[in-house]
């Protein structure tokens, strides 16, 4: 059995506020092999968006450690944390998370061209092409209905091929139509491109599409 | 990399995010540049007049034939030399003579400049002349052919030296305003000095070094003069064109010390702009920094990015600014020709070293404070929104900020003090609009309660944001009041300059006038329809002793006009123009000799009423005590003394008299009246040979000309200025826009009409334009009051006028401009303006 990509030992978060500190998670441990596909689930403020951005290494956990896979990024500072970003980690985003000032063309390239990826505007053309907007190439966000915004965002996320894909709530902003074919989008490229996707979800059709489901409630994994 | 950052600035500048910090970058160093080129340029074309005045950059005189030394240190320099020799002689044409000013020139006379001539009598051809006359030759003024009656081609006798009259002078560049230019003017070549057997011992002859070089070369001379305790030299001065022609260099200075201090106004306008306008560009790169750095983009790779792009802004705006400040400060002297008959030099570099400069400091000033946190905003922000980076320090901001003014005011005053000065001023205005601009919304807030509802909309949004309507009326406010200060301060200055050159300014000194003569002339003048001012007795003599004790070689050399031989006069009215400051004019024959000096010359040598000095004229001392001390108006272009004596003191000495003269306006054109004589002029010196008639008229047109080329510069900046206070109207508007799209799309979606959207958004606007031109008003009012008090010793007066231009064009400009700028508010669906904001 090939070594798994991500590995967290023993997590916790807490954080300070002015009178007392709060646990956000508490001594959470997973394993997730290369090619999974994982949701995460649970209430409100259970800890899941928590849970995703320290496995992203967006954030630092209070204790235990990550591995992504083969760094330990809790041992790593913030520019080390980027550099494992760029080469392994793809996102998308509940609030899509597109640049106003960029057309869908651009939006798409912007990651490739910032690892300097020679044939960023082309692979871009080709990813839109998949999620279906050849033909909005270069309209810009705010002329686009919020599932093709979303579709962009997956265009974004796959063109750079990533090891890992974090999603979070990826249609947690859409109607449940336009939410379905946005995740029969996000499965399919996920299927093709052999990538490792963690997703944060409300959803439960969105859930049961995956390989795995981790549950976490106030903060502890369930199960 | 680079061409993704070069990409990145591009599709920021596409979607709009760049243009206010980038326009307000441009306008700043527009600003800079047409100031400094204009500033620079006329300036030197100004001062390369006042040096055609001396018709030289430099020039040593003395009483005596100058010294070798300062010949060698010339030609040590490098420096192109000429002289002169000036004195009063007879001159002879069969049995016709003058007393003429003769002036004795060597063939590179004029070094700056150009002598005015003609051939013919009319003065119809004119011939411009860098050279002075030949061997033999004689140059003479129109008045001469008279007083002689000679024609061209005649021959007058100047000392033993016979001479041919070739030329008419029409102008010559250093004839000067004193009263050395008394006698008809003849020009003669060195070469024949000798030959006229002039220069004897006891002869009151004036030599004059001329010099002309570069810049370097002068100051090079000017250093070495001074360390030569030539300084202190009795018999040498160093004349330059600073001090040559006082009056032109004081309004020269005046003149420039305006521009420097609009444009520095303008610059902090622009750099304000700038600060909020990137205030708002960081809020829009907040989510794309978030996002590079979750994308796994580092730091430093933004922080590289930032300064590329900043980097990138920089060097383009500065690249235009200068363009367009080139095209501005071109327009403005296009503009100002009519009056500008100056010869403008090439532009020099440092106007466009400080335009660069004042680029990066405004870029590093202004928007890199803003920009500073991005590369620290983390990139967990793509997931909670509510991570904000940590911004940069307010009070760090402040500082920045702060010391990049501090910078500029300092590049562009060359002051370190006045540019603390100022920006000391400034900030306590701003403290003191923001004080009473919080005062003002208070009472508008109660106005509100009893209007309709757009009216009170409007107006409670104004206190609502007090915060931001703060910010942006201490901004209106201060752009306002300054506006309205240099419209005042224009004002002020001309009124002062126009004051100074009354209508009726004389036309003509009349002096050498023998006692007797004074009547008949009294009488020839009154019926050409020529008025005097007062007639005056005048002797020359000496200042020796105060109280006993010899006014020393130090107490000379602080009060210059006492040094030589002074004009004394006696007067029981006390003269035009003159105020008494000490002691009292006299109301009754005093006992004994009293006399009035003149304020400075009595505190440069250190005397007070009641003092008793020595005088001594043609060789008899008597002593006078001190009885009053005056101001003197020197501009006011009458005869002017430092020492006034009780009638009587005088009589014994034989005086001459002497009197300003308004001739009758008849000539149609300036051109004409110099041309043609006053009809005075040939009968007075025809039947009262030893009267000397001067005309002031050319000197008083070149006054004139000098003001009214001043103020068209001022003009020309204020306007630049009032762009660089549209531009922080905007980027005031800028950073409320993002509440006002909200709230507005909210409101329309509650079902308000367009209408009251724009009604509300019209009252907020105009009801922050009336403030800010109201506390505007006041504040010019203010300091307009204290400016005109003590800079310009002008009567106080009060402007309505300016109240009024204040809240109305505050009124009218702001709510045009930000109902302009706003328009996307009112026009862009609701729903769409709340996705945008999502």
């Amino acid at each position: 059995m090939p070594a798994p990509i991500i590995r967290a030992h023993q997590l916790s978060k807490t954080v300070r506020t002015a009178d007392h500190s709060l646990s956000i998670l508490e001594d959470v441990s997973i394993e997730i092999q290369a090619g999974e596909s994982l949701a995460i689930v649970g209430p409100s403020g259970a800890g899941k968006s928590t849970l995703l951005g320290l496995l992203a290494g967006l954030d630092t956990p209070t204790g235990g450690q990550i591995y992504l896979a083969d760094y330990n990024i809790t041992e790593m500072d913030e520019e080390g944390r980027a550099r494992v970003r760029a080469e392994l980690v793809g996102f998308v985003f509940q609030t899509f998370q597109l640049l106003e000032s960029l057309t869908a063309l651009e939006n798409v390239a912007l990651p490739m061209e910032l690892q300097g990826e020679p044939e960023a505007t082309d692979r871009a053309r080709e990813f839109l092409g998949k999620v279906g907007l050849a033909e909005r190439l270069s309209h810009y966000p705010k002329q686009l209905s919020g599932g093709e915004q979303q579709r962009v965002a997956l265009a974004r996320a796959f063109a750079c091929q990533p090891k890992i894909l974090f999603a979070d709530e990826p249609t947690g902003n859409l109607d449940s139509i336009t939410g379905g074919k946005v995740s029969d989008l996000l499965f399919e490229l996920n299927q093709q491109s052999g990538t490792t996707l963690i997703l944060v979800t409300h959803e439960q059709r969105l859930a049961d599409r995956c390989d795995r489901q981790l549950v976490i409630d106030s903060g502890h994994l369930q199960n | 990399m680079l061409v993704t950052d070069l990409k990145l600035l591009w599709r920021d500048w596409r979607g709009g995010q760049l243009s206010l910090v980038i326009s307000a970058l441009v306008l700043a160093v527009t600003v800079v540049t047409a100031v400094s080129l204009f500033a620079d340029r006329v300036e030197r074309g100004l001062n390369a007049q006042i040096s055609s005045f001396l018709a030289s950059d430099l020039a040593v005189r003395s009483g005596l034939v100058i010294d070798d030394r300062f010949y060698q240190q010339a030609e040590q320099l490098n420096l192109q030399t000429a002289d002169i020799a000036s004195f009063r002689s007879m001159v002879f044409a069969g049995d016709n003579n003058h007393l003429a000013s003769v002036k004795v020139v060597s063939s590179g006379y004029p070094l700056r400049g150009v002598v005015e001539l003609s051939a013919d009598l009319n003065g119809n051809v004119v011939e411009n002349r860098s050279t002075g006359p030949l061997s033999g030759e004689a140059w003479v003024e129109a008045r001469l052919f008279n007083l002689l009656d000679i024609k061209i081609g005649d021959e007058i006798d100047v000392g033993y030296a016979r001479l041919k009259v070739t030329r008419l002078i029409l102008n010559e560049p250093d004839r000067g305003t004193g009263f050395g230019a008394a006698g008809a003017r003849v020009l003669m070549s060195w070469d024949d000095l000798e030959r006229s057997q002039l220069v004897r011992p006891g002869s009151r002859i004036r030599y004059s070094l001329l010099m002309q070089g570069d810049d370097s070369q002068i100051q090079e001379y000017q250093d070495w003069y001074a360390a030569q305790d030539a300084g202190d030299d009795q018999h040498h001065s160093l004349v330059t064109p600073e001090n040559a022609e006082e009056q032109l260099a004081e309004a020269l200075q005046r003149g420039r010390g305006f521009l420097l201090l609009s444009g520095t106004i303008g610059v902090l306008l622009a750099g304000l702009a700038m600060a909020l306008a990137s205030q708002r560009y960081a809020s829009r790169l907040t989510d794309q920094v978030a996002l590079m750095k979750a994308w796994g983009v580092s730091s430093n790779a933004v922080r590289r990015s930032q300064f590329v792009r900043l980097t990138v802004i920089a060097l383009v705006s500065t690249a235009i600014g200068i363009l367009l400040g080139w095209a501005g400060h071109t327009f403005l002297l296009e503009l100002a020709r009519g009056l500008l008959n100056i010869e403008l030099p090439a532009p020099g570099l440092r106007p466009f070293l400080v335009a660069g400069l004042t680029g990066v400091i405004c870029v590093l000033g202004f928007a890199l404070p803003a920009l500073w946190h991005l590369p620290g905003i983390a990139p967990l922000r793509v997931l909670r929104r509510d991570i904000q980076g940590s911004l940069l320090g307010e009070g760090k901001r402040w500082l920045i900020g702060v010391t990049a003014l501090l910078l500029l005011a300092y590049w562009y005053s060359q002051s370190f003090i006045t540019a603390v000065l100022f920006l000391v001023a400034l900030f306590v205005l701003f403290g003191v609009c923001a004080l009473i601009a919080l005062q003002v919304l208070r009472l508008v807030k109660q106005l509100g309660h009893w209007r309709g509802s757009v009216v009170r909309l409007g107006l409670a949004n104004l206190w609502r944001r007090r915060n931001q309507t703060l910010i942006q009326l201490v901004g209106f406010s201060a752009t306002l009041m300054l506006l309205l200060v240099v419209t005042g301060m224009r004002t002020s200055l001309i009124a002062e300059w126009e004051a100074q050159l009354p209508d009726d300014t004389p036309s003509h000194f009349l002096f050498n006038v023998a006692t007797p003569e004074v009547e008949p002339i009294k009488a020839l003048l009154s019926q050409e329809g020529a008025t005097t001012t007062q007639w005056f007795p005048m002797v020359r003599g000496r200042v020796v002793s105060i109280n006993g004790d010899a006014i020393t070689p130090e107490q000379f050399a602080k009060a210059e006009g006492l040094r030589r031989e002074v004009n004394f006069t006696q007067s029981d009215i006390l003269p035009d123009s003159n105020e008494i400051v000490d002691g009292q004019w006299w109301q009754q024959a005093p006992s004994t000799i009293e006399f009035s000096l003149e304020q400075e010359v009595a505190a440069e040598i250190g005397i007070s009423v009641g003092d008793v000095m020595e005088f001594s004229i043609g060789g008899i001392k008597f002593d006078a005590r001190l009885a009053s001390i005056r101001t003197v108006s020197w501009q006011s272009m009458n005869p002017n003394f430092y020492v006034i004596f009780y009638p009587g003191a005088l009589d014994r000495f034989a005086p001459n008299w002497v009197t300003a003269v308004r001739a009758k306006e008849d000539a149609a054109s300036e051109q004409e009246s110099l041309l043609k004589q006053a009809s005075f002029v040939p009968k007075v010196v025809r039947e009262y040979p030893t009267a000397v008639v001067l005309e002031l008229n050319d000197v008083v047109a070149r006054i004139r000309d000098v003001i009214s080329r001043v103020t068209q510069g001022l003009e020309v900046i204020l306007l630049l200025v009032l762009a660089c206070g549209v531009m922080v109207l905007f980027a005031a508007i800028g950073v409320s826009y993002d509440e006002r799209l909200r709230e507005n799309a909210i409101l329309r979606t509650l079902g308000s009409s367009r209408k009251m959207v724009l009604g509300a958004l019209a009252v907020e606007y105009a009801g922050l334009g009336a403030i800010a031109g109201f506390i505007a008003g006041l504040g010019a009012e203010v300091i307009l009051y204290f400016v005109q008090l003590m800079v310009f010793n002008l009567d106080p007066q009060w402007h309505p006028m300016l109240w009024l231009l204040g809240i109305v064009s505050g009124t009218v400009v702001i709510t045009v401009l930000g109902l302009w700028r706003s328009r996307d508010i009112i026009s862009v669906p609701p729903l769409q303006s709340l996705r945008q904001l999502a």
